[in-house]
């Protein structure tokens, strides 16, 4: 198949990053000869700086080329290597031009705290890209998401014309379970895959939990086996009762599917506006260095 | 009032379609003109409303006025609108021209000579007629129930335009094919409906019409009923407006009563081929899409008797329309030029000052055998369609001239026409001069002369060819589009034959490239038939004493190998296919099944022996082949995973892809940039639904198109909008007038009807809606739908430099666009 988005084009930007990495530790160790001790105001350490501000700017630039879509300046695959390695040497890049001086929190600190909060997150980011989808398309070996809403849908209306045949309380717990059925929710519980759904156990009593669909279906379970002593339709219960099973894998997989959607993009909500701050907090330390020269 | 119309006119039309109307209107302002007190003329119709294929349209639909180019000539007017707008133009026309029209009167028999016809009609009268238009249209007459009461009324009807107003009801749909099963299917939503068929299975329908009714029967929740083997006995309409009437059937167990509000029945219609016959008149051949003889004036070869409108071959309306007032004109004796004159004086660019129009058309007929036995109507309509190129002393003083629309274009002497890869959606045909031509890479270049032809090795295999051509010096070409020149293919044998046999002849030369005389060649094509193996069907079994060997000339074949019948090779137009079995073992070690309709051109084992005995270097270059065949196959026989990724992808339709979008899930992120890119590209609509469609493994096949190597869509495009570029992009053009044809025609949802905005999506607006989707505006109220839907569909970014946007925003390289061979190779690694 198709190279990975590390290897583009034959690991071109793994090549940059090692050319790069390699000149810029040694413009970093040339400063060791230096009467001045190494800091971010030789001009090695300027040197470093504006390297990497560049590429700061540079990599914050693939939100926008994405977004271009009649652009013809490379493939966004490509843009997105390059991101990454030369991410990645952003970090290097900022320790050296700071040389670590780091104990004292301001602008210029908060610079290089931002730059590596970006990283990290990117390098998450990039940890998930390449494992989550793997995982997802596991989990869709057999149909996909529309299709297993659609299966959902006819699940429940068959459900809820079988238990038409029915009376009691079963009813009421059938009934509940399908309207108290829970899919999403909040960002975190998409994110952890909790399941909030609900049901009832008789018309006056109170919800109790119905997780991952075990609550009912253990209890349509214990009802099953006295259906007949207490005028219940075994036929249309036990139908039912392997309808909730179906219905229990179903949602298994969706909620996988919705949590694994989660996973892809909540690197995304720190990683943007981590870079939004970072590209502010350059500017002021960028400003502020040369302001008070 | 029936004893006030006399019964001999000089003029009888039939049918009150595009072109009936305006004949008769045209008949009208000349009878005006003549300051006649009685119609010389009738118009009849065998409904009871006129434009009855227009009627059957669905309520609302936008009705184009296509061809753009072609100026209407008519006392009814016309243009682009919905189809009620249209129809109620149409309606006040004839009321205001007072036209002479006869209703519910349908046309039986014509006999008689010239100026004596007698014009039978089905209930038993008769007319006398001078001459006869017949402008029936090719929907034929539908099929009545043949019971009493079964004429249109307001309990029976023979068409459905709006499900929607039908609400609460009973409803019989009578009838097993396509319109009875859409029409019952849509009434079921809202209503009881029982579906009556004559047989015990619905063998006509389309599969996915069968399942869905299928389903629907079976359904016990369902509002649909059928009655199979059961037929309609009688009919009694309800005794008020909106009461029920009754139905009874006869079923396999007896008669049944049914109480119902209404019966819609689909019953087809006569093809109108045997009504034409039935009249004397003859046809161009025995096939089914053959089209009656006509001369220049639509005069068919019954003198006295006209044909014009879609079944002269016309089906557009503007073109019928203008048919319709000219060949009255013709018969009235006026001398006026057909209303695409002005059309043709164009695309002959005054190469031949000395010449008329219909003589340079009679010369061009003439030269080289191929026109011989089109019809000057035909030839007409094909030069229209299709572009002169010259060059040299021809083009001289072009320069000089002003640009017209469709006017022949220069090439430069030695200029590229076709490189090899290239996809043909051209036919061209030598007027004067030569073109070069090299049949494959590497071949030496020879001559196309007058008369003679290129481009038929793609009319109908839709792959892309090995030739390269070369514009001669002083040279003359008709440039004919792919569409047309197989229209007139599938209407006339003689020139069928002709194509047919150059394919073979070209085919071969290019299996056995070198050494092999061109007379040699000729001989072994003359003699090989072509069989034609329906999708299904097997060419041979695993096991057979082989002694066969097929040349694929169009369509894709699948090898299959061992008790599990596992796929392990495919092989498409221009490959061979069993060669081994004449080349080393003498049993197939395969089966070959056929996946699409495959044309196969049969040689047998004597023959082609013979023709490698004396060519050592042939035998070489064909066992090398056959070599990299044997270790595909075996690579995949042995490696179970990629047989099933095989058979995955044949069965979703990738054999026949040239181009179609892969999705490696492993890589996919969800982030639907593929999407926003299409549709920030196209109008906003996006033309793949990445979500949906099916996966196996790693490979997921988004809903999009395929760029097939004979396009589904392109079978039935009324106004020729589906096109194809050299580098087999198949895309849609402007002038596409939304009739969902295509749509109806793709096997893999790729085309949607859309209501196309115009509305552009900033960064910044997507920035705010990072998240927003573009979906068709398929679901929007019907009262609220814009005007104008068009089919679109993917063009493979044609129009966009750098090529697919799907893939360039692909941010970790899932998206993939891949042709039937490259998948084959991504499957083997």
């Amino acid at each position: 198949m198709h190279e990975s988005l590390l290897a583009w084009k034959n690991y071109r930007y793994l090549k940059w990053f090692v050319v790069l990495f390699v000149i810029s530790v040694a413009v970093f160790v040339s400063q060791f000869s230096n009467a001045a001790p190494v800091s971010g105001g030789t001009w090695q350490g300027y040197m470093l700086g504006t390297v990497g501000a560049l590429l700061i700017v540079l990599l914050a630039f693939l939100g926008i080329r994405k977004r271009r879509y009649r652009s013809r300046l490379g493939r966004v695959e490509g843009w997105a290597s390059a991101h990454i390695y030369l991410g990645i040497l952003v970090i290097f890049l900022s320790a050296m031009h700071s040389a670590l001086e780091l104990q004292s929190l301001n602008v210029h600190t908060l610079a290089f705290w931002l730059t590596f909060g970006v990283v990290v997150s990117g390098i998450f980011g990039l940890y998930v890209y390449l494992h989550v989808p793997i995982l997802m398309s596991g989990n869709q070996s057999s149909g996909y998401p529309d299709l297993w809403f659609e299966e959902l849908k006819e699940l429940d209306q068959r459900i809820l014309d079988t238990t038409a045949g029915l009376r009691g309380e079963v009813v009421t717990q059938i009934l509940s379970a399908l309207r108290g059925t829970e899919l999403g929710g909040s960002k975190a519980d998409q994110l952890f895959g909790r399941d909030r759904s609900k049901f009832l156990l008789s018309p006056l009593s109170r919800w109790k939990k119905n997780t991952d669909q075990r609550p009912i279906i253990i209890c349509l379970s214990e009802t099953l086996p006295v259906a007949q002593r207490k005028g219940i339709n075994a036929e249309s219960l036990a139908e039912i009762f392997e309808f909730f099973g179906r219905r229990q894998q179903l949602l298994r997989r969706l909620r996988k599917d919705v949590q694994y959607r989660a996973i892809l993009k909540i690197w995304l909500y720190f990683h943007v506006p981590l870079t939004f701050a970072l590209l502010v907090a350059l500017a002021v330390h960028i400003f502020v260095i040369f302001y008070y020269w | 009032m029936q004893a006030a119309i006399k019964d001999s006119y000089d003029l009888v039309i039939v049918g009150a379609g595009p072109a009936g109307l305006s004949a008769a209107a045209r008949a009208a302002e000349i009878d005006r003109e003549a300051g006649l007190q009685q119609p010389s003329y009738v118009l009849l119709e065998s409904a009871d409303a006129i434009a009855q294929t227009i009627q059957a349209y669905q309520v609302g639909k936008h009705v184009m006025d296509e061809p753009s180019f072609l100026n209407l000539r008519s006392p009814i007017g016309f243009s682009a609108g919905k189809r009620e707008d249209v129809l109620m133009r149409w309606d006040t026309d004839v009321d205001a021209q007072n036209l002479n029209i006869r209703y519910a009167c349908e046309v039986t028999e014509v006999s008689g000579v010239k100026g004596d016809f007698e014009v039978r009609l089905a209930n038993g009268g008769s007319i006398i007629a001078g001459a006869v238009i017949v402008a029936a249209g090719t929907q034929g007459n539908l099929r009545h129930i043949g019971v009493t009461h079964d004429e249109p009324s307001e309990f029976v009807c023979y068409s459905l335009a709006d499900p929607r107003i039908i609400n609460d009801k009973h409803v019989i749909v009578i009838g097993a094919g396509d319109s009875a099963i859409e029409n019952a299917l849509a009434l079921q939503e809202r209503n009881n409906v029982y579906i009556v068929n004559r047989r015990s299975e619905f063998s006509r329908a389309k599969s996915g019409n069968l399942n869905a009714v299928l389903g629907s029967i079976n359904d016990a929740r369902s509002t649909l009923d059928c009655y199979y083997d059961s037929s309609v006995k009688s009919i009694s309409p309800p005794e008020r407006s909106g009461e029920m009437g009754e139905v009874t059937l006869t079923t396999a167990t007896g008669e049944v009563s049914i109480a119902c509000h209404l019966v819609i029945a689909r019953l087809g219609s006569t093809p109108p081929r045997a009504r034409l016959e039935r009249m004397g008149l003859s046809f161009s051949s025995p096939l089914p899409t053959a089209l009656p003889d006509l001369d220049k004036r639509y005069q068919a070869s019954v003198p006295g008797i006209y044909v014009v409108g879609g079944l002269s071959g016309y089906p557009l309306i503007k073109q019928a329309m203008n048919q319709g007032q000219d060949v009255v004109d013709f018969i009235a004796g006026n001398d006026v030029e057909p209303a695409d004159h002005e059309l043709l004086v164009a695309r002959l660019g005054g190469l031949y000052p000395e010449k008329t129009v219909d003589e340079t058309l009679d010369f061009f007929c003439s030269r080289g055998a191929l026109f011989e036995s089109v019809s000057p109507i035909g030839f007409r309509e094909l030069m229209i369609e299709s572009r002169l190129a010259i060059s040299g002393s021809w083009a001289r003083g072009e320069s000089g001239r002003d640009y017209i629309d469709g006017a022949p274009t220069a090439i430069a002497g030695g200029h590229h026409i076709l490189d090899a890869g290239d996809f043909v959606e051209k036919f061209y045909v030598v007027m004067e001069g030569n073109l070069k031509i090299r049949p494959y890479p590497g071949a030496p270049w020879s001559q196309v002369g007058v008369g003679q032809f290129f481009g038929e090795s793609c009319l109908f295999a839709g792959r892309s060819q090995d030739a390269s051509v070369r514009m001669g010096d002083d040279c003359v070409v008709i440039q004919i589009p792919r569409r047309i020149l197989i229209k007139l293919a599938l209407s006339n044998t003689a020139v069928r034959k002709q194509l047919d046999d150059a394919f073979v002849f070209n085919l071969l030369k290019v299996t056995f490239k070198p050494k092999i005389e061109d007379d040699q060649l000729r001989l072994i094509a003359g003699d090989c038939p072509t069989k034609v193996f329906e999708a299904g069907n097997r060419l041979f079994e695993e096991g057979d004493h082989g002694d066969v060997l097929y040349v694929l000339r169009a369509g894709t074949v699948n090898l299959l190998q061992g008790l599990q019948q596992q796929l392990v090779a495919d092989q498409y137009a221009g490959e061979l296919v069993g060669q081994l079995s004449l080349m080393g073992h003498p049993r197939r070690m395969y089966s070959a099944l056929a996946m699409t309709r495959a044309e196969c051109v049969e040689i047998d084992g004597q023959k082609f022996r013979a023709l490698l005995s004396g060519n050592p270097e042939i035998r070489a270059a064909l066992e090398k082949d056959l070599t990299v065949l044997l270790q595909e196959t075996n690579t995949l026989y042995t490696h179970r995973a990629s047989a099933a990724a095989m058979n995955f992808l044949m069965q979703n339709g990738l054999g026949e892809a040239t181009d179609a979008l892969i999705i490696d899930s492993s890589k996919c992120v969800g982030c639907d940039q593929c999407e926003v890119a299409c549709a920030s590209t196209h109008g906003g609509v996006s033309r793949l639904k990445r979500a949906q469609g099916p996966s196996l493994g790693r490979f997921h096949i988004p809903t999009a198109c395929r760029h097939c190597e004979t396009p589904h869509c392109m079978k039935d495009c009324p106004p020729d909008a589906i096109r194809r570029t050299q580098t087999g992009a198949v895309y849609i053009q402007d002038n596409c007038i939304g009739c969902g044809n295509c749509e109806a025609n793709c096997p893999y949802g790729a085309i949607d009807l859309v209501a196309m905005s115009n509305q552009k999506n900033g960064l910044w607006n997507q920035l705010v809606t990072a998240t927003q989707r573009f979906l068709p505006s398929n679901d929007i109220a019907p009262q609220e739908v814009p005007a104008i839907k068009l089919a679109v569909k993917c063009d493979a970014c044609t129009t966009v430099a750098g090529g697919p946007a799907c893939v360039r925003a692909c941010p970790t390289g899932a998206a993939l666009r891949l042709g039937s061979g490259e998948l084959l190779e991504m499957i083997g690694e």
